[in-house]
C-alpha cells in the first residue's frame, strides 16, 4: 500500500491529458461537427427549397390568383387556382375523414388489443408494405377499381378514398407507436385497479400518446395532398370553374402544377401554384404544432 | 365452493403451519399452485393458507417466484404475455378465484395491490385517487372531496396535498408517490391488499411511514407484502413465507422463521449467510 505521499509523487497521477486522450476528444469534437452538418442539412433544405418558392412565386400571388379561376390561352396562363384549391382542400378532407377512423381503430387494435397474437403481427406486417407501395401504384387501384369497376367515375369521391388508402397505413403506425411509448408500468398499474382497457386507454393512454398521433396524421395529409400521381387518374380534371359535387372531378393544386409544367403554359403560375401548396402545408402542419402545444390539460 | 378453514391439503414441503388460532378466518386458501412462464415453470405447487388481518411477508432470493406469487392471487398475472396457471387454485374467502364465471377485473378491484415502483397516472393527485372509483361507481352516495379526502388520509397523505388536489400528481417525491399509489389502491375499497416490495425504492423515513401504515391497515384487512428486507419482514410480518427457486421452502410465524427456521437454506438466509 502506498502512502499518501508516495499516491502524490506517482508520475501518472496527473489532470493533464495525454496524448492518446487528447486524440480521442479531436475525434469527438470532428464528429459532433459532423453531425451538426449533418443536422444543418435539416434546417437548409426546407428553408431553401421556400425561399425559392418564395422568391420565384411572390409575385404571382395576389387576390385574383387566389380567388379567380385559370382564364388566358393557353388556359391556365392567366387567372386564378381557387378551383384547385378548393379540390385540393376537399380532397383531403375526404381522404381524412375516411382514413382516419379505420386508422386510430386499427393502431389501438394493433398496440392495446392484440399484442402479441399472429393476426396483430401480419396486420403490422401488410400495413408496412401499405405504406411502402409507390404513389402510382395507388393510382392506378384507384383507376381500375374506383373508377372503372365500381363506376364511381373520376370523381371527388374516388380520389377521397385513394388518397384515404395513402393516410391510413401512415396514421396506424404512427397511432400504433405512439401508444406503445407508453411505459407498460401504466398499463400493468390501471390493470391491476380492475379497470377496462378502453378505460385504460382513455384517461391514462390517449393524454400521453395523441402528440404522436397528431404527428402521424400531419404526415399522412403531406403525404397525399402533395401528390398528384394517385389523383391523376382517379379525381383531376384539367379545368374546373370551381364547385364541389362528390360524383365529379376536381381540380388539384399538384396536378394543376403538373399541367402548367409539361405543357410549358406559364412557369410563373406554377411557382405561384407550388407556393400556395407549400403555404398551405406549412400552415396545417403549424396549427397541429400549436395544437400539439396548447393541448393536454392533464398531462405532467 | 366452500370455505375451508382448518382443513389445507399439506403441501408437499417441511411445513410445520399449523394455523395459529386466528381470531379471524382464512383470507387466501392456495392449493398446489403451478405457474409457467414461457413454458417453463416458474412456482411449483405452492400451497399457503393466509389468514386475514395478519401481514404476510414473502421472502426469499430474487428470482425465487415471490412477485409471480403475488400475482397469481389478484390474477393480475394474466396482465403479463405467456404467464399462465397451470395447476392449483387460490381460494379468496371460500370462493375460487379462477373458477367459472369469474371476472378477473372483480378480483382485481376487490384485493388490490401496490407496485415496486410508485407511478401516478398523468393526472391530478385528486384523480389518480378517483381512478378506480369513477370506473367501478361505489361511491354509495359520497361526494367526491369526502371520498378523495378519506383515502389520503388513510395513505397518510391527505396533510401534504390537500392545497394541491387539482395539480399534477407527477410533481410528488418519491414517498410521497407510492403513498399515493397506497391511496389509489384503497380507494377501490379492496379486501386484501398485496404490495410488491413497496418500499425498496424509498428513504428510510418514507419506509417507515410506509410500515406504519401497513401496521394500521392490517387491522381491516390481510396485508401480503413481498420484500427483500428481512429486517422490515421482522418488523411488520405476523407470518413469513419462504420461497426459493417456485418452491416453498417455509411457511409459518414470522417469529419462527426468523429464530428457528427447519430448513437450512432458511436459516442460512435469515442468518445472513447468503444472500
Amino acid at each position: 500500500m502506498p502512502t499518501p505521499e508516495q499516491t502524490l509523487k506517482y508520475p501518472g497521477a496527473t489532470m493533464a491529458a495525454g496524448d492518446s486522450f487528447r486524440r480521442a476528444v479531436s475525434r469527438d469534437r470532428f464528429f459532433q461537427g459532423l453531425l451538426w452538418a449533418c443536422g444543418l442539412c435539416g434546417f437548409l433544405l426546407p428553408v431553401a427549397i421556400i425561399a425559392y418558392l418564395l422568391s420565384g412565386g411572390i409575385h404571382s400571388l395576389s387576390r385574383t390568383f387566389i380567388f379567380d379561376y385559370p382564364r388566358g390561352t393557353p388556359l391556365g396562363a392567366r387567372g386564378g387556382i381557387w378551383p384547385a384549391i378548393q379540390g385540393s382542400f376537399a380532397l383531403a378532407a375526404l381522404g381524412l375523414g375516411l382514413s382516419l377512423p379505420l386508422a386510430l381503430g386499427g393502431g389501438i387494435y394493433l398496440a392495446e388489443y392484440g399484442r402479441g397474437r399472429a393476426f396483430a403481427t401480419v396486420v403490422r406486417f401488410l400495413v408496412e408494405c401499405l405504406a411502402a407501395v409507390p404513389m402510382i401504384i395507388y393510382g392506378l387501384f384507384g383507376y381500375a377499381f374506383l373508377v372503372v369497376f365500381l363506376k364511381f367515375g373520376v370523381s371527388l369521391l374516388a380520389g377521397g378514398i385513394v388518397l384515404a388508402f395513402i393516410m391510413f397505413p401512415i396514421i396506424l403506425i404512427s397511432v400504433q407507436e405512439s401508444l406503445l411509448a407508453v411505459d407498460d408500468a401504466y398499463r400493468d398499474m390501471a390493470l391491476s385497479l380492475g379497470v377496462t382497457r378502453f378505460y385504460l386507454f382513455r384517461k391514462v393512454l390517449l393524454p400521453q400518446a395523441w402528440r404522436g398521433m397528431v404527428a402521424g396524421v400531419v404526415l399522412a395529409v403531406g403525404h397525399a395532398v402533395g401528390s398528384a400521381a394517385p389523383i391523376l387518374f382517379t379525381a383531376s380534371i384539367y379545368f374546373s370553374k370551381g364547385g364541389l359535387d362528390l360524383r365529379e372531378p376536381v381540380m388539384t393544386l399538384p396536378t394543376h402544377l403538373y399541367n402548367l409544367v409539361s405543357e410549358a403554359i406559364s412557369f410563373d403560375q406554377a411557382f405561384g401554384t407550388a407556393l400556395v401548396l407549400i403555404l398551405g402545408l406549412l400552415l396545417f402542419n403549424t396549427s397541429a404544432l400549436l395544437l400539439r402545444r396548447i393541448g393536454g390539460v392533464n398531462s405532467p | 365452493m366452500t370455505a375451508r378453514t382448518e382443513a389445507i391439503r399439506l403441501p408437499a414441503v417441511p411445513n410445520d403451519a399449523p394455523l395459529p388460532r386466528s381470531r379471524y378466518p382464512l383470507s387466501f386458501d392456495v392449493g398446489f399452485l403451478s405457474v409457467s412462464f414461457h413454458g417453463k415453470i416458474t412456482l411449483k405447487d405452492v400451497a399457503a393458507a393466509i389468514p386475514d388481518r395478519q401481514v404476510l411477508a414473502v421472502i426469499g432470493p430474487s428470482g425465487a417466484g415471490k412477485s409471480t406469487f403475488l400475482r397469481v392471487l389478484n390474477r393480475t398475472l394474466e396482465i403479463i404475455p405467456q404467464a399462465r396457471v397451470v395447476r392449483g387454485e387460490v381460494h379468496f374467502k371460500g370462493e375460487n378465484l379462477y373458477g367459472r364465471g369469474v371476472d378477473a377485473r372483480i378480483v382485481r378491484k376487490r384485493i388490490g395491490m401496490v407496485h415496486q415502483k410508485p407511478l401516478a397516472f398523468p393526472l391530478s393527485i385528486r384523480e389518480n385517487v378517483l381512478f378506480g372509483v369513477r370506473f367501478h361507481q361505489h361511491w354509495q352516495g359520497r361526494p367526491k372531496d369526502e371520498f378523495t379526502q378519506t383515502y389520503l388520509e388513510r395513505a397518510g397523505l391527505w396533510e401534504e396535498v390537500k392545497d394541491r388536489l387539482r395539480q399534477p400528481a407527477s410533481a410528488l417525491s418519491v414517498g410521497q408517490l407510492q403513498r399515493l399509489c397506497i391511496a389509489r389502491a384503497l380507494a377501490n375499497e379492496p379486501e386484501a391488499l398485496l404490495m410488491d416490495e413497496p418500499c425498496s425504492a424509498l428513504d428510510p423515513v418514507s419506509t417507515a411511514r410506509i410500515e406504519e401504515l401497513i401496521l394500521g391497515l392490517k387491522e381491516q384487512l390481510p396485508v401480503i407484502i413481498v420484500t427483500h428486507n428481512l429486517a422490515q419482514a421482522r418488523r411488520i410480518a405476523d407470518r413469513c413465507l419462504f420461497l426459493a427457486d417456485g418452491v416453498c421452502l417455509e411457511q409459518g410465524p414470522a417469529d419462527r422463521i426468523f429464530t428457528d427456521p427447519a430448513s437450512a437454506r432458511v436459516r442460512d438466509f435469515v442468518t445472513g449467510k447468503i444472500g
